[in-house]
């Protein structure tokens, strides 16, 4: 068998992310970049078409007495987000400031964040999956309490009880998917694939905690307290990972364990979750046009976008579905980007509030054009990664509720709006009372060419990134 | 010539395997007396305390060798040689192994020479729980428990020049006596009922166990087993006890003294139906209350050691499930326990690693920026309160996960449902706590201790960081690869 595996693609971070523990900062660093290039490489050359998905399944023993099996596979739904993460986390390592604390063990938490939620896409066990869930808190917890700018320990305590009251009913849910009987053979069996086709009852009643779970981890308004202070406080490039991957294991859930285990449950819930969406697209939007703080700004972007992804979802269309797994690589490359560009900015002593900036185009000439192709990219600029993905949403919603298409496209507007503000206030203008010592060099502007570019090719030519998720979309619904 | 003809040789009942684990302990507990008859004159290196943790490894190591699929029974059906005692046997000696291995700093801490005496009672303390857990003799089990309690009330008075050792022990001795009165009254009542003292012998005559007489005695023995669990509404001693007890003593205590007494309690009221379905919903209230108020409590607790002790209490409500659905739950019960042993003895001991570093009582806020200073201690730690909570991939998790899992398909399903709910009232302390750890932004005490010497922690040799990398260990192996240890605990080979 060859080494090019799921099994290898996922114990790799892990791998890495112990080694790091134990080095020197600068080694570590390093290292930790040079492993994610290598897992990217090699989640792209998986996902490249040259074997077929199906015969990259893995299933092993893992403890049958709990139905738990380390069962992992690819398929259109998760493979650009499991590519994609490695690829969002080597760029975040570049963005560590050399002025940071400890960067061995900061970076370390990093990879095992990436290695958590590679785990999270791969799993093809709803246990394995519940796991990776869960387990993704430890590090995230790690990076928020020991490297905030202020207040870490309270924010990594509101993130860690918020993810908690969603995930701990979702436990009792696994709990009871495992152990009351419905096993094919009596015996818990927790693979996806025995899941299907539970009956019209336990579906209506077991979705609601994992609904629950998922819209806190995503999150969606009125569930989504610990997002503001987070995306605040905690160090940029870790955030960057946050609003780049580790929302999208709220959405992917909804996604991956709605569809195939609670499909009856998503179309009888379809109007409450389109409502909660379509509040959150609309919150999202409006707290993002009144904040006057930069990070804010893109915190609730983010919100409002995210809940654009679970519209999509919920639509239970063709075009809707696949616009949302589509928009979900999008949003990562846009946003994520964004929070990256920060953490660049931010190591040049970049404050948060809007009102200290002005005029920032003249100084620095190459981040303005970088940062304007993400924010053209976050807002929907057709050309940029997230146009194909939210224009399938809208068609898919439309085909339905007309009403909800033309609410979700005043958040499209309204996004525009936003982001354009943001935009103007930082970089048009006059001079504020923050001029950054100098533009980008050499590797920064690589870091943030890489989500510029991706985002490029995903708007000019979908389709390479369509047809893999069609062809899941396709086999789900 | 008749008279002869008519002598029968009785065959002793008498089974090595039932015998071993007592044998072995009380010989190393004589030997670890003898060998410090001969005080050393480097306290460092404590003779006794070496050659009991090696004698205690083989004894684990040999229990876990043997098959676990037979049940036996032996000195005229007195004690029991199956799943429950020999798993009692690797749980006990494994506390009494990390209490004895971590013991020696504390000893060092309060100058105290004693390290013979010390380890003795900690096997003292072990063998009697053992009994206890392996009895099937209603005298025996009295036996064991008081054998064991006595130990206890020595090693909580340990060190007599400490007040709060000396309330703690008294405390502990008045109360606890009390509550051996209480069991042994029971137990004359259950004998007075149905005449005998041999559990299978009530078992077989369940018409005299309905009887007022036999309910109240089974009442008054609950009791008493409630008060050694620590759990509601017996749970009122625990936080002043552990906190006063040497640290090294209250970890070994809140986790053998649970294993032996929850298996006493299953020898009564699950193999002996007749009194166990009497008394369900008082057990289910007494599990139920234990859960909420013990992890309730526990949040309000500023000292973490209390916090500790109280989210003990809660920890007994979860292990009263098993009990309260019986059959079935053998495994996820002992499994539970296995991880609870990791966990609570891998905090209690880091924790009296940072009472140590900064010599008085601990509090949560104390511990902010353990990490920076004391990264390993701060991982040990963190890894441990992250098993209690129940969060992957600590073994603290999957043992939660086994337990309320295989309650979830019985009458009984609201408990683990309710224990879920207590569960993030718990992660809410024991994260906050772990969070506190890996909080650096403020300067903080820990700080000045590390200006001189940088990387430096302790020096390798140290038991203490022997026991906790044995905790970690155990965390994780638990967590990741359960499935030997499970399989061992079913009796099913692997």
């Amino acid at each position: 068998m060859s080494v090019f595996n799921l099994d290898t693609l996922l114990l790799l971070p892990f791998a890495a992310a112990l080694a790091m523990a134990f080095m020197n900062d600068r080694g570590a660093r390093t290292f930790g970049v040079v492993f994610t290039f290598v897992q990217t490489v090699l989640a792209g050359y998986l996902a490249s078409g040259n074997i077929p998905l199906e015969t990259l399944a893995v299933k092993r023993l893992w403890i049958p007495q709990m139905g738990l099996s380390w069962s992992l596979g690819l398929d259109g739904a998760n493979l650009w987000l499991v590519a994609l993460t490695p690829l969002l986390t080597g760029l975040a390592l570049l963005t560590v400031s050399e002025r940071t604390e400890r960067i061995a063990f900061y970076s370390a938490n990093l990879m095992l964040l990436n290695a958590m939620l590679s785990g999270l896409f791969l799993a093809q066990n709803l246990g394995l999956f519940y796991v990776f869930f869960e387990g993704m808190l430890i590090p995230g917890a790690l990076l928020v309490a020991g490297w905030s700018v202020k207040n870490g320990r309270e924010t990594a305590v509101r993130f860690l009880l918020f993810t908690l009251v969603g995930s701990l009913p979702m436990l009792l849910g696994v709990l009871v998917l495992a152990f009351a009987g419905w096993g094919t053979d009596g015996t818990p069996n927790l693979d996806f694939t025995n899941l299907v086709g539970l009956p019209r009852a336990t579906q209506l009643f077991l979705f609601i905690p994992f609904a629950l779970a998922f819209l806190v981890k995503m999150p969606v308004f009125p569930l989504h307290g610990w997002l503001p202070p987070l995306y605040r406080n905690a160090p940029a490039s870790t955030v960057a990972v946050v609003a780049a991957m580790m929302s999208k294991a709220g959405a992917y859930g909804l996604l991956k364990v709605g569809l195939t285990v609670f499909p009856l449950a998503m179309v009888e819930y379809l109007n409450i979750l389109g409502t909660l969406a379509v509040i959150s697209l609309l919150y999202g939007a409006y707290a993002a046009l009144g904040s006057d703080s930069l990070r804010e700004v893109l915190a609730f972007s983010s919100l409002s976008h995210m809940a654009m992804i679970a519209l999509g979802i919920v639509t239970l269309t063709e075009a809707g579905t696949a616009g949302s797994v589509l928009q979900m690589a999008g949003h990562a490359l846009a946003t994520g980007g964004l929070f990256l560009a920060v953490a660049l900015m931010e190591k040049r002593g970049m404050p948060d509030e809007l009102r200290r900036f002005g005029g920032m185009a003249n100084l620095t000439p190459k981040f303005t054009v970088l940062v304007l192709f993400l924010v053209l990219a976050s807002l929907g600029q057709p050309g940029l990664g997230s146009f194909p993905g939210e224009l399938l949403i809208l068609t898919g919603v439309y085909d339905g509720y007309p009403v909800i298409a033309v609410l979700a496209c005043l958040g499209i507007i309204l996004a525009a709006a936003y982001m354009l503000r943001w935009y103007q206030t930082i970089f048009t203008g006059d001079l504020g009372t923050f001029r950054p010592p100098s533009d980008l060099r050499g590797r920064e502007l690589a870091v943030l060419l890489v989500p510029v570019a991706l985002s490029l090719v995903m708007g000019l030519a979908p389709s390479i990134f369509l047809q893999p998720i069609q062809a899941w979309v396709a086999g789900v619904l | 010539m008749n008279l002869l003809a008519e002598l029968v040789f009785v065959r002793p009942d008498l089974s090595l395997s039932a015998l071993l684990p007592l044998a072995v302990m009380g010989l190393l507990m004589v030997g670890a007396l003898l060998l410090e008859l001969k005080p050393s004159t480097d306290s460092r290196r404590s003779v006794s305390m070496l050659f009991a943790s090696l004698g205690l490894f083989g004894l684990i190591a040999y229990l876990l060798h043997q098959p676990n699929s037979l049940a036996t029974h032996s000195f005229n059906a007195m004690l029991a040689s199956d799943q429950f005692s020999r798993a009692a046997g690797v749980l006990i000696a494994t506390c009494a192994l990390l209490a004895i291995l971590a013991g020696q700093e504390e000893l060092e801490r309060y100058g105290n020479r004693h390290s013979g005496e010390f380890v003795a009672l900690i096997l003292g303390a072990s063998i009697g729980m053992v009994l206890m857990s392996s009895a099937l003799n209603a005298i025996v089990l009295f036996l064991g428990l008081e054998l064991f309690s006595i130990a206890l009330y020595l090693l909580c008075i340990f060190f007599p020049e400490r007040e709060a050792s000396q309330e703690s022990g008294i405390k502990y001795f008045l109360l606890s006596s009390a509550a051996s009165a209480v069991l042994l009254y029971g137990l004359a009542l259950l004998y007075g009922a149905t005449g005998t003292t041999w559990l299978s012998e009530m078992a077989a005559q369940p018409e005299r166990l309905t009887s007022p007489l036999a309910m109240a005695g089974a009442v008054m023995v609950l009791g008493g087993l409630l008060f050694k669990l620590a759990a509601v509404p017996f749970q009122f001693w625990a936080p002043d006890v552990y906190q006063g007890a040497p640290t090294t003593v209250t970890a070994f205590m809140s986790v053998a003294t649970k294993v032996a007494a929850v298996i006493a309690l299953w020898r009564f009221f699950v193999d002996v139906p007749e009194l166990g379905s009497r008394i369900t919903f008082v057990l289910m209230a007494c599990s139920l209350l234990s859960m909420l108020l013990g992890n309730l409590l526990a949040l309000a607790q500023k000292n973490v050691k209390r916090m500790l002790a109280l989210s003990g209490v809660g920890n007994a409500g979860y292990i009263l499930i098993a009990p309260l659905i019986g059959m079935e739950m053998e495994v996820p019960l002992l499994f539970f326990l296995a991880a609870y042993l990791f966990a609570n003895m891998g905090a209690f001991l880091a924790l009296a690693k940072v009472e140590e570093i900064l010599n008085r009582d601990v509090t949560r806020a104390d511990l902010r920026g353990l990490s920076r200073s004391h990264p390993a201690l701060a991982s040990v730690f963190g890894l441990s309160l992250l098993s209690l909570a129940g969060i992957p991939p600590a073994g603290g998790f999957l043992a939660k996960f086994y337990l309320f899992g295989s309650a979830i398909a019985t009458p009984f399903a609201v408990l683990p449902a309710i224990g879920i709910v207590c569960s993030l009232i718990g992660a809410a302390y024991y994260l906050g706590t772990a969070v506190t750890l890996f909080d650096a932004k403020e300067a903080t005490e820990f700080d000045g201790l590390v200006v001189t010497e940088p990387v430096e922690e302790e020096p390798p040799t140290s038991m203490t960081s022997v026991a906790l990398a044995i905790c970690a260990a155990g965390i994780l192996v638990l967590g990741l690869m359960p499935g030997q240890l499970m399989s061992w605990l079913a009796g099913t080979a692997f």
